[in-house]
Protein backbone atom coordinates (compact mmCIF):
# COMPACT_ATOMS: atom_id res chain seq x y z
CA UNK A 1 0.00 0.00 0.00
CA UNK A 2 2.84 2.65 1.25
CA UNK A 3 4.95 1.16 -1.80
CA UNK A 4 1.96 1.84 -4.28
CA UNK A 5 1.48 5.48 -2.66
CA UNK A 6 5.21 6.13 -3.40
CA UNK A 7 5.44 4.55 -6.96
CA UNK A 8 2.42 6.94 -8.10
CA UNK A 9 4.14 9.74 -6.23
CA UNK A 10 7.26 8.96 -8.16
CA UNK A 11 5.52 8.97 -11.18
CA UNK A 12 3.46 12.92 -10.68
CA UNK A 13 6.73 13.88 -9.76
CA UNK A 14 8.65 12.18 -12.86
CA UNK A 15 5.97 13.43 -15.10
CA UNK A 16 5.70 17.29 -13.33
CA UNK A 17 9.63 17.14 -14.23
CA UNK A 18 9.21 16.15 -18.00
CA UNK A 19 6.59 18.50 -18.22
CA UNK A 20 8.74 21.49 -16.59
CA UNK A 21 11.68 19.95 -18.79
CA UNK A 22 9.59 20.18 -21.70
CA UNK A 23 8.89 23.26 -21.24
CA UNK A 24 12.40 25.36 -20.01
CA UNK A 25 14.60 23.05 -22.00
CA UNK A 26 14.65 24.67 -25.26
CA UNK A 27 18.00 23.19 -27.47
CA UNK A 28 20.72 25.21 -27.74
CA UNK A 29 21.35 26.31 -31.61
CA UNK A 30 24.73 24.48 -32.58
CA UNK A 31 26.85 25.78 -35.60
CA UNK A 32 28.34 24.11 -38.93
CA UNK A 33 30.68 25.85 -41.42
CA UNK A 34 31.53 24.55 -45.03
CA UNK A 35 33.59 21.14 -43.26
CA UNK A 36 30.79 20.47 -41.19
CA UNK A 37 28.14 20.54 -43.76
CA UNK A 38 30.57 18.59 -46.04
CA UNK A 39 30.46 15.61 -43.04
CA UNK A 40 26.94 15.94 -42.50
CA UNK A 41 26.15 15.23 -46.38
CA UNK A 42 29.08 12.66 -46.81
CA UNK A 43 28.00 10.39 -43.94
CA UNK A 44 25.62 8.03 -46.39
CA UNK A 45 24.50 5.15 -44.60
CA UNK A 46 20.93 3.50 -44.39
CA UNK A 47 19.49 6.08 -42.35
CA UNK A 48 17.52 8.10 -44.78
CA UNK A 49 18.52 12.34 -43.79
CA UNK A 50 16.48 14.92 -44.34
CA UNK A 51 18.02 18.07 -44.34
CA UNK A 52 16.72 21.16 -44.52
CA UNK A 53 17.60 24.89 -45.35
CA UNK A 54 15.55 27.65 -43.62
CA UNK A 55 15.46 31.14 -41.56
CA UNK A 56 13.26 32.98 -39.57
CA UNK A 57 12.77 35.55 -42.06
CA UNK A 58 11.78 33.39 -44.80
CA UNK A 59 7.79 32.90 -44.60
CA UNK A 60 7.77 29.75 -46.62
CA UNK A 61 10.15 28.72 -44.82
CA UNK A 62 8.38 28.84 -41.70
CA UNK A 63 4.97 27.28 -42.79
CA UNK A 64 6.71 24.46 -43.69
CA UNK A 65 9.12 23.73 -40.73
CA UNK A 66 6.41 21.97 -38.49
CA UNK A 67 6.13 18.88 -41.20
CA UNK A 68 10.33 18.25 -40.50
CA UNK A 69 9.69 19.09 -36.94
CA UNK A 70 6.64 15.81 -36.88
CA UNK A 71 9.29 13.75 -39.32
CA UNK A 72 11.63 13.99 -36.39
CA UNK A 73 9.15 13.32 -33.82
CA UNK A 74 8.87 10.09 -35.62
CA UNK A 75 11.32 9.12 -33.61
CA UNK A 76 12.23 6.79 -35.85
CA UNK A 77 16.22 5.32 -35.44
CA UNK A 78 16.89 5.06 -39.17
CA UNK A 79 15.09 8.94 -40.07
CA UNK A 80 17.32 11.59 -39.20
CA UNK A 81 16.37 15.49 -39.48
CA UNK A 82 18.21 18.55 -39.26
CA UNK A 83 17.20 22.00 -39.70
CA UNK A 84 20.43 24.27 -41.18
CA UNK A 85 19.39 27.62 -40.44
CA UNK A 86 20.74 30.83 -42.28
CA UNK A 87 20.08 33.66 -40.28
CA UNK A 88 22.87 35.53 -39.42
CA UNK A 89 25.06 34.25 -36.47
CA UNK A 90 24.63 37.39 -34.99
CA UNK A 91 20.72 36.86 -35.07
CA UNK A 92 20.82 33.68 -33.22
CA UNK A 93 19.92 35.07 -29.67
CA UNK A 94 17.50 37.19 -30.63
CA UNK A 95 15.63 35.63 -33.13
CA UNK A 96 16.08 31.99 -33.50
CA UNK A 97 15.96 30.89 -30.05
CA UNK A 98 13.31 33.01 -29.29
CA UNK A 99 11.77 30.76 -33.00
CA UNK A 100 12.70 27.25 -31.82
CA UNK A 101 11.05 28.29 -28.28
CA UNK A 102 7.73 29.26 -29.76
CA UNK A 103 7.65 26.58 -32.20
CA UNK A 104 8.43 24.13 -29.82
CA UNK A 105 11.66 22.44 -31.97
CA UNK A 106 13.28 19.45 -31.07
CA UNK A 107 14.77 18.81 -34.19
CA UNK A 108 18.45 19.50 -34.04
CA UNK A 109 18.94 23.13 -35.63
CA UNK A 110 22.30 24.65 -36.78
CA UNK A 111 23.04 27.99 -37.79
CA UNK A 112 25.50 28.75 -40.72
CA UNK A 113 28.60 30.19 -39.94
CA UNK A 114 29.91 30.27 -43.40
CA UNK A 115 29.37 33.47 -44.91
CA UNK A 116 30.47 33.42 -48.25
CA UNK A 117 27.59 31.09 -49.58
CA UNK A 118 28.92 30.27 -52.83
CA UNK A 119 31.43 27.77 -50.93
CA UNK A 120 28.71 25.26 -49.75
CA UNK A 121 25.84 25.78 -51.93
CA UNK A 122 27.34 23.86 -54.72
CA UNK A 123 27.41 21.46 -51.92
CA UNK A 124 23.89 20.84 -51.36
CA UNK A 125 22.94 20.36 -55.02
CA UNK A 126 24.99 21.92 -58.54
CA UNK A 127 21.93 23.96 -59.36
CA UNK A 128 20.96 24.90 -56.55
CA UNK A 129 20.40 29.32 -56.46
CA UNK A 130 20.61 29.48 -52.73
CA UNK A 131 17.01 29.96 -52.69
CA UNK A 132 15.38 28.83 -49.42
CA UNK A 133 13.44 26.80 -48.63
CA UNK A 134 15.54 23.95 -50.28
CA UNK A 135 15.72 20.50 -48.95
CA UNK A 136 18.07 17.84 -49.21
CA UNK A 137 16.92 14.03 -48.83
CA UNK A 138 19.33 11.62 -49.14
CA UNK A 139 20.66 7.94 -47.72
CA UNK A 140 23.63 5.67 -48.96
CA UNK A 141 21.48 4.99 -51.95
CA UNK A 142 20.30 7.96 -53.59
CA UNK A 143 19.88 11.70 -52.64
CA UNK A 144 16.86 13.77 -53.92
CA UNK A 145 17.07 17.51 -53.64
CA UNK A 146 13.80 19.72 -53.55
CA UNK A 147 14.62 23.82 -54.16
CA UNK A 148 11.03 24.87 -52.98
CA UNK A 149 8.71 24.90 -50.51
CA UNK A 150 7.29 21.19 -49.89
CA UNK A 151 3.94 19.90 -49.06
CA UNK A 152 3.18 17.51 -46.19
CA UNK A 153 2.21 15.08 -48.33
CA UNK A 154 4.86 15.49 -50.84
CA UNK A 155 7.28 15.48 -48.04
CA UNK A 156 5.89 12.16 -45.81
CA UNK A 157 5.65 10.62 -49.43
CA UNK A 158 9.27 10.96 -50.32
CA UNK A 159 10.57 9.50 -46.81
CA UNK A 160 7.72 6.96 -47.74
CA UNK A 161 9.37 6.19 -50.71
CA UNK A 162 13.08 6.24 -49.60
CA UNK A 163 12.25 3.61 -46.95
CA UNK A 164 11.13 1.09 -48.90
CA UNK A 165 13.96 1.04 -51.39
CA UNK B 1 9.72 56.31 -85.17
CA UNK B 2 9.30 56.57 -81.51
CA UNK B 3 5.91 54.38 -81.54
CA UNK B 4 8.29 51.87 -83.42
CA UNK B 5 10.77 52.13 -80.97
CA UNK B 6 8.42 51.75 -78.11
CA UNK B 7 6.82 48.94 -79.34
CA UNK B 8 10.29 46.76 -80.18
CA UNK B 9 11.10 47.80 -76.72
CA UNK B 10 7.93 46.26 -75.59
CA UNK B 11 8.05 42.87 -77.40
CA UNK B 12 11.90 42.50 -76.17
CA UNK B 13 10.69 42.65 -72.89
CA UNK B 14 7.71 40.09 -73.45
CA UNK B 15 10.58 37.32 -75.09
CA UNK B 16 13.02 38.24 -72.40
CA UNK B 17 10.21 37.49 -69.81
CA UNK B 18 10.38 33.70 -71.54
CA UNK B 19 13.82 33.22 -71.56
CA UNK B 20 16.42 32.69 -68.59
CA UNK B 21 18.74 35.29 -66.88
CA UNK B 22 20.70 37.49 -69.20
CA UNK B 23 24.52 36.70 -69.56
CA UNK B 24 27.31 38.61 -69.27
CA UNK B 25 27.79 40.49 -72.87
CA UNK B 26 23.91 40.67 -73.23
CA UNK B 27 22.56 43.90 -74.26
CA UNK B 28 20.83 45.36 -71.22
CA UNK B 29 17.04 45.73 -71.00
CA UNK B 30 15.86 49.44 -71.56
CA UNK B 31 13.42 50.31 -68.91
CA UNK B 32 11.55 53.44 -67.35
CA UNK B 33 10.93 53.59 -63.74
CA UNK B 34 9.18 55.35 -60.93
CA UNK B 35 11.40 56.73 -58.62
CA UNK B 36 10.75 57.83 -55.36
CA UNK B 37 10.91 60.94 -55.55
CA UNK B 38 7.78 60.38 -58.25
CA UNK B 39 9.80 61.38 -61.29
CA UNK B 40 10.33 58.31 -63.98
CA UNK B 41 13.91 57.21 -64.32
CA UNK B 42 14.90 55.91 -67.89
CA UNK B 43 18.24 53.75 -68.46
CA UNK B 44 18.80 56.08 -71.17
CA UNK B 45 18.77 59.04 -68.94
CA UNK B 46 22.44 57.57 -68.28
CA UNK B 47 23.69 57.64 -71.71
CA UNK B 48 26.43 59.52 -70.90
CA UNK B 49 27.92 57.63 -67.91
CA UNK B 50 30.58 54.89 -68.44
CA UNK B 51 28.12 52.42 -66.74
CA UNK B 52 25.42 51.88 -64.38
CA UNK B 53 25.31 49.94 -60.93
CA UNK B 54 21.89 48.43 -61.29
CA UNK B 55 21.03 46.74 -57.82
CA UNK B 56 17.67 44.60 -57.65
CA UNK B 57 16.90 45.18 -53.75
CA UNK B 58 14.41 45.74 -51.40
CA UNK B 59 12.78 47.05 -47.45
CA UNK B 60 12.47 44.05 -45.74
CA UNK B 61 15.39 41.25 -46.97
CA UNK B 62 17.75 40.91 -44.06
CA UNK B 63 20.54 40.69 -47.22
CA UNK B 64 19.24 43.76 -48.46
CA UNK B 65 19.50 45.65 -45.00
CA UNK B 66 23.13 44.05 -44.44
CA UNK B 67 23.84 45.59 -47.61
CA UNK B 68 22.39 48.80 -47.85
CA UNK B 69 25.51 51.07 -46.25
CA UNK B 70 27.75 48.91 -49.00
CA UNK B 71 25.57 50.09 -51.74
CA UNK B 72 25.31 53.87 -50.11
CA UNK B 73 29.53 53.44 -50.19
CA UNK B 74 29.54 51.37 -53.96
CA UNK B 75 27.50 54.79 -55.34
CA UNK B 76 29.54 57.71 -53.24
CA UNK B 77 32.75 55.69 -54.69
CA UNK B 78 31.79 55.04 -58.56
CA UNK B 79 29.47 57.62 -59.22
CA UNK B 80 31.96 60.80 -59.50
CA UNK B 81 33.81 58.14 -61.96
CA UNK B 82 31.16 57.25 -64.01
CA UNK B 83 29.70 54.14 -62.46
CA UNK B 84 26.10 55.65 -60.36
CA UNK B 85 24.10 53.04 -58.36
CA UNK B 86 20.19 52.87 -59.83
CA UNK B 87 18.54 50.44 -57.26
CA UNK B 88 15.03 48.93 -59.01
CA UNK B 89 12.83 47.27 -55.74
CA UNK B 90 10.73 44.34 -58.10
CA UNK B 91 8.81 43.07 -55.24
CA UNK B 92 4.90 42.52 -55.28
CA UNK B 93 2.92 45.10 -52.99
CA UNK B 94 0.58 42.18 -51.91
CA UNK B 95 3.27 39.61 -51.41
CA UNK B 96 5.45 41.59 -49.57
CA UNK B 97 3.72 44.44 -47.67
CA UNK B 98 7.17 45.82 -46.50
CA UNK B 99 8.07 46.96 -50.27
CA UNK B 100 4.66 49.26 -51.06
CA UNK B 101 5.83 52.59 -53.07
CA UNK B 102 5.45 54.44 -49.75
CA UNK B 103 7.33 51.77 -47.72
CA UNK B 104 10.57 52.68 -49.75
CA UNK B 105 9.91 56.15 -50.52
CA UNK B 106 10.48 55.86 -46.18
CA UNK B 107 13.19 54.05 -46.28
CA UNK B 108 15.05 56.05 -49.23
CA UNK B 109 14.49 58.87 -46.68
CA UNK B 110 15.53 57.32 -43.17
CA UNK B 111 18.87 56.35 -45.66
CA UNK B 112 19.21 59.06 -47.50
CA UNK B 113 20.05 57.44 -50.65
CA UNK B 114 22.38 59.31 -53.03
CA UNK B 115 21.04 56.72 -56.08
CA UNK B 116 17.32 56.41 -57.66
CA UNK B 117 15.27 53.84 -55.63
CA UNK B 118 12.60 52.64 -57.96
CA UNK B 119 9.43 50.53 -58.30
CA UNK B 120 9.37 47.87 -60.77
CA UNK B 121 5.49 48.09 -60.06
CA UNK B 122 4.55 45.61 -63.08
CA UNK B 123 7.67 43.34 -61.89
CA UNK B 124 8.51 42.97 -66.18
CA UNK B 125 12.02 44.36 -65.74
CA UNK B 126 13.40 41.90 -62.73
CA UNK B 127 11.87 39.24 -64.76
CA UNK B 128 13.71 40.75 -68.37
CA UNK B 129 16.59 40.56 -66.75
CA UNK B 130 16.31 37.49 -64.90
CA UNK B 131 16.96 38.85 -61.45
CA UNK B 132 15.87 36.04 -58.87
CA UNK B 133 17.75 37.65 -55.63
CA UNK B 134 17.76 40.66 -53.41
CA UNK B 135 20.34 41.99 -53.78
CA UNK B 136 21.09 41.38 -57.02
CA UNK B 137 23.37 43.07 -59.50
CA UNK B 138 23.82 43.94 -62.92
CA UNK B 139 26.83 46.24 -63.61
CA UNK B 140 26.29 47.72 -66.69
CA UNK B 141 28.73 48.84 -69.22
CA UNK B 142 28.10 51.35 -71.78
CA UNK B 143 29.53 50.41 -74.74
CA UNK B 144 29.37 53.56 -77.86
CA UNK B 145 26.16 54.24 -76.34
CA UNK B 146 24.80 50.66 -75.62
CA UNK B 147 24.58 49.57 -72.67
CA UNK B 148 25.73 45.71 -71.96
CA UNK B 149 25.78 43.96 -68.95
CA UNK B 150 29.66 42.80 -67.77
CA UNK B 151 28.81 41.26 -64.76
CA UNK B 152 26.15 39.69 -62.79
CA UNK B 153 25.20 38.61 -59.09
CA UNK B 154 26.88 39.13 -55.63
CA UNK B 155 28.28 42.21 -54.33
CA UNK B 156 31.18 40.66 -52.32
CA UNK B 157 31.33 37.08 -50.66
CA UNK B 158 30.69 38.17 -47.04
CA UNK B 159 26.99 39.93 -46.55
CA UNK B 160 26.67 39.71 -42.83
CA UNK B 161 30.07 41.40 -42.05
CA UNK B 162 31.50 43.73 -44.09
CA UNK B 163 35.10 43.26 -42.39
CA UNK B 164 35.44 39.98 -43.04
CA UNK B 165 34.81 40.31 -46.88
CA UNK B 166 37.74 38.83 -49.16
CA UNK B 167 36.22 39.51 -52.79
CA UNK B 168 34.39 42.78 -53.85
CA UNK B 169 33.16 41.32 -57.12
CA UNK B 170 31.17 44.51 -58.27
CA UNK B 171 34.76 46.81 -57.02
CA UNK B 172 36.68 44.31 -59.47
CA UNK B 173 34.24 44.25 -62.09
CA UNK B 174 34.31 48.33 -62.47
CA UNK B 175 38.22 48.15 -61.52
CA UNK B 176 38.36 45.64 -64.83
CA UNK B 177 36.48 47.09 -67.12
CA UNK B 178 37.94 50.75 -66.34
CA UNK B 179 40.95 48.63 -67.28
CA UNK B 180 39.67 47.79 -70.47
CA UNK B 181 39.16 44.37 -69.53
CA UNK B 182 36.03 41.94 -69.23
CA UNK B 183 35.21 41.06 -65.94
CA UNK B 184 36.33 37.81 -63.72
CA UNK B 185 34.75 36.90 -62.27
CA UNK B 186 31.79 37.82 -64.78
CA UNK B 187 28.79 36.07 -62.75
CA UNK B 188 29.10 35.07 -58.68
CA UNK B 189 25.64 33.63 -57.28
CA UNK B 190 24.00 36.47 -55.71
CA UNK B 191 22.88 35.26 -52.26
CA UNK B 192 19.98 37.07 -50.66
CA UNK B 193 16.36 36.29 -50.39
CA UNK B 194 13.83 35.20 -53.10
CA UNK B 195 11.91 38.07 -55.34
CA UNK B 196 8.36 38.15 -54.14
CA UNK B 197 6.06 37.85 -57.50
CA UNK B 198 2.40 38.44 -57.63
CA UNK B 199 0.75 35.48 -56.65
Amino acid sequence: MLSGRFTAMRKVSLLLLMFLSAGSAAQNVGTVDTEGLRALLGNRSDTVCVVNFWATWCSPCVKEIGYFEELHRLDDPLLKVVLVNLDFPDQVEQRVQPFIRAHDLTAPVVNMTEMDYNKWIPLVHEDWSGAIPATLIFNAKESEFIGTEIAREELFEMIHTFNSK
Amino acid sequence: MKKLLVSAGFLFVLSATVSAQLAPGDEAVPFTLKNVDGKMVSLSDYDDQKGVILVFTCNPCPFSKAYEQRIIQLHKKFAPSGYPVVAINPNDDVASPDDTFEKMQARAAEKNFPFPYLKDATQEIYKAYGATRTPHVFLLDNENGTFRVAYIGAIDNNAMDERAVSEKYVELAIKALENGNQPDPAQVKAIGCTIKARR
